[in-house]
């Protein structure tokens, strides 16, 4: 009982708050490639059609996925536990959005600059279907 | 274009694009404490001082920091040392995401206000947001400190 009521300063407190390194971005190694995400502007739509051409020929783009070129694995959105108990009800990238923000296109590129233009070439005919309201 | 400052009293000479802010340089000058979370200068993690005063780096133009003096916390680690302990061990870290930008700006209240009331810490200290602690312990380590080194 001799450590009860008493302080314990946290061990990795000081480190943290000089800035030694401790994140994920502090760690990712120089040649790190940058990704971005695609998002749906519509509550929910079917991609009727996606080009990714001009942005798969920009310059300093390794990287285009769409719902034609991943698996069509399911995944779950939480993932605090393993075995997962949440329901894995989501597919890496879908034909259909379902909200506004939901991906329809990841890029990786060697900076964010070029990952940032090649998100503005890819091209969306988007077949906007109704969304009720709460 | 060409911009020269000073990061931790090291003179740098770099390149620059015109929209480059002050963090992307600092970023690529290897410091790593100085973090970027919500790019519209309202969280404060990205806090450096300029010149002394605290600012928002994610939304300080580069080219404005030509020909200035730039402190980040590996800068004034010693100044800080004592505070940073406190917070320590008043539980006022947790994820330590913001602790390094809300000790620069401890640092530079202490050097600006005189004796500061509470009320005039909470107003100093309003810029930099902690999602873990509750601000309750780094209240009680920021009033601790400026009571020792009086």
């Amino acid at each position: 009982m001799k450590e009860v009521n008493k302080s314990i300063p946290k061990k990795e407190g000081m480190g943290l708050s000089f800035g030694k390194p401790a994140y994920a971005d502090d760690l990712a190694p120089q040649n790190t490639l940058v990704v971005k995400i695609l998002r749906s502007p519509y509550a929910f739509a079917r991609i009727k059609n996606i080009d990714t051409e001009q942005a798969e020929k920009l310059a300093g783009v390794k990287c285009v996925l769409t719902h034609k070129n991943v698996p069509r694995n399911i995944v779950t959105r939480a993932g605090q536990g393993y075995p997962e108990p949440s329901p894995h009800d989501k597919f890496v990238l879908d034909e259909y959005v379902r909200y506004i923000g939901d991906e329809i296109a990841a890029i990786a590129a060697e900076d964010e600059a070029s990952a940032e233009a090649a998100l503005e070439l890819i091209k969306v005919e988007y077949e906007v279907g109704a969304c009720t309201g709460f | 274009m060409r911009i020269i400052l000073t990061i931790n009293n090291i003179n740098k000479e770099v390149e620059i694009m015109p929209g480059d802010v002050l963090y992307d340089v600092i970023k690529k000058s290897g410091v790593s404490s100085v973090k970027k979370s919500c790019g519209t200068a309202s969280c404060g993690v990205c806090t450096v001082l300029l010149d002394g005063k605290p600012i928002p780096s994610c939304s300080y133009l580069a080219a404005k920091a030509d020909g200035h003096n730039i402190t980040t916390i590996e800068g004034i680690q010693a100044e800080a040392d004592m505070v940073g302990g406190m917070m320590n061990e008043e539980g006022a870290i947790q994820c330590g995401f913001c602790t390094p930008g809300f000790l620069l700006t401890v640092i530079a209240m202490k050097r600006e206000l005189e004796n500061p009331t509470e009320e005039e810490m909470k107003n100093y200290l309003v810029g930099n947001l902690c999602r873990c602690s509750g601000y309750e312990g780094q209240l009680r380590a920021v009033k601790r400190y400026l009571e020792v080194s009086r």
